[in-house]
């Protein structure tokens, strides 16, 4: 059954400005308040909450996504889930949490925005780790992770298909590498 | 590792045979370090599908974001205010004193104060070509270098958008390719665009990255009262001298 909020999703779908700013209006400060609360600051919270909404927006692209729940209950788990494995990354998985918020939502549907939020975290660390790739594998890792094809890659680069998708199968592997190696993995329950 | 890496895609596009497919699966099932690995590829595979797909609507919806979700609109009391005005202030005094009486590297130091750029806002423009959409998001992040890629070709279809040269400026600016930076900027300023004094303020960054500080100052004095960031150009005029 859908929940009223549902429009928010349809906003979100649709990219309709005048819903994403009353997302922003209605959802955004509980959810800073709760990231304030656990050792974060603005800006924190402002790319989290980004984060979680382009979560839902690839949803909304994946499937005929409805909202069954309030969307700020939806985002907050996605957001919480999301720092949490952040500062148990940072400070270990002992470290404590203090819920801001509460709301009762069925159980698969708690699930579901933890993988979001899991999600999240994941393309984060993988961005993270492409900035951090040598100048050559950077720049096509870059650019195919923003949806250019390999073809315009290589036009780019001013290079070969055949050279670059070689490149690519060597620096996806060191990518790979390295967000193994880092200590947020284990946190990211890949 | 290369193999195994080529393996997980045609696993992914179902390219492998029966045999293959279950020789793979397999392997998954007994290789822990394996299934990372191929978990971890998988959203990178999943991503890249996604955004090959959908990459320009969600390249546009981050544009909405940013725009949604800046600073300005959020209404701030008073008297918070003038405290963060006043603590602004201070702050930027302290930097500058700090700037002043740096005895190593003040280029450096300057350059890194005073090339604050703006962010490419494309709503003015109308129906945007996907890859100024994605120029954009990639500049505005700071990826100077990928954005310059993507630039450059715009350029070498649309020569005339002369704010996509300047942003191509800036890019080859932070890159440190000075001349090919000074060349676009000195052609924007002597042309008629409105973004001429823009470029006048550029040609006086290249100069400041590289410690010509003759040349810097002489560009600087060529900003006048109603040019851009004008004061900001006075300021540095002053620690110069």
């Amino acid at each position: 059954m859908p929940h009223s909020d549902n429009k928010y999703i349809e906003g979100i779908r649709d990219n309709n400005e005048q819903l994403l700013k009353e997302i922003y209006l209605n959802f955004f400060g509980r959810i800073k308040a709760m990231i304030l609360a656990n050792g974060g600051n603005e800006n924190d919270a402002s790319d989290i909450f980004q984060e979680a909404l382009l979560a839902v927006f690839r949803q909304t692209k994946h499937s005929s996504f409805t909202l069954e729940c309030p969307l700020e209950a939806y985002l907050y788990i996605i957001c919480k889930n999301r720092w949490i494995s952040f500062r148990q990354s940072v400070y270990g998985s002992r470290v404590t949490f203090t819920d801001t918020f509460s709301s009762v939502i069925e159980q698969t549907l708690v699930d579901e925005a933890e993988q979001l939020g899991m999600q999240a975290g994941r393309h984060s660390l993988l961005k993270k780790k492409i900035l951090q790739l040598e100048d050559g594998c950077r720049k096509i890792l870059e650019l195919s992770w923003n949806g250019i094809p390999l073809q315009k890659v290589a036009e780019l680069l001013g290079t070969t298909y055949a050279y670059v998708r070689k490149r690519k199968t060597v620096c996806t592997g060191k990518l790979i590498e390295s967000v193994r190696q880092s200590p947020e993995f284990a946190f990211l329950k890949w | 590792m290369n193999e195994d890496t080529v393996m997980m895609e045609q696993y992914l596009e179902d390219m492998l045979d029966e045999k293959s497919k279950t020789a793979f699966e397999e392997r998954l099932h007994t290789d822990p370090e394996l299934n990372e690995r191929f978990s971890i590829f998988k959203t990178i595979y999943q991503q890249e599908k996604f955004s090959l797909r959908y990459g320009n609507e969600e390249t546009t919806f981050l544009n909405t974001l940013k725009r949604v979700s800046a600073k300005k609109n959020s209404v701030i009391p008073l008297k918070t205010y003038w405290y963060y005005a006043a603590a602004s202030v201070a702050l930027i005094a302290m930097i500058y004193f700090v700037i002043q009486y740096q005895v190593h590297d003040k280029k450096t130091e300057l350059y890194a104060f005073y090339a604050q750029h703006e962010e490419i806002n494309l709503t003015q423009r109308g129906n945007n070509d996907t890859a100024i959409l994605r120029a954009a998001v990639l500049f505005n992040s700071k990826k100077y270098d990928t954005a310059l890629l993507l630039l450059k070709q715009h350029l070498s279809v649309q020569a005339d958008d002369t704010e996509m040269e300047l942003a191509a400026g800036i890019c080859l600016l932070e890159t440190n390719q000075f001349e090919e930076a000074m060349a676009k900027f000195e052609k924007i300023a002597a042309g008629s665009s409105l973004l001429r004094y823009n470029a006048v303020w550029y040609k006086a960054l290249v100069c400041l990255k590289q410690g010509k500080k003759e040349a810097c100052i002489s560009s600087l004095k060529n900003i006048p009262e109603t040019g851009y960031k004008y004061n900001e150009a006075q300021q540095l005029l002053k620690e110069l001298k």
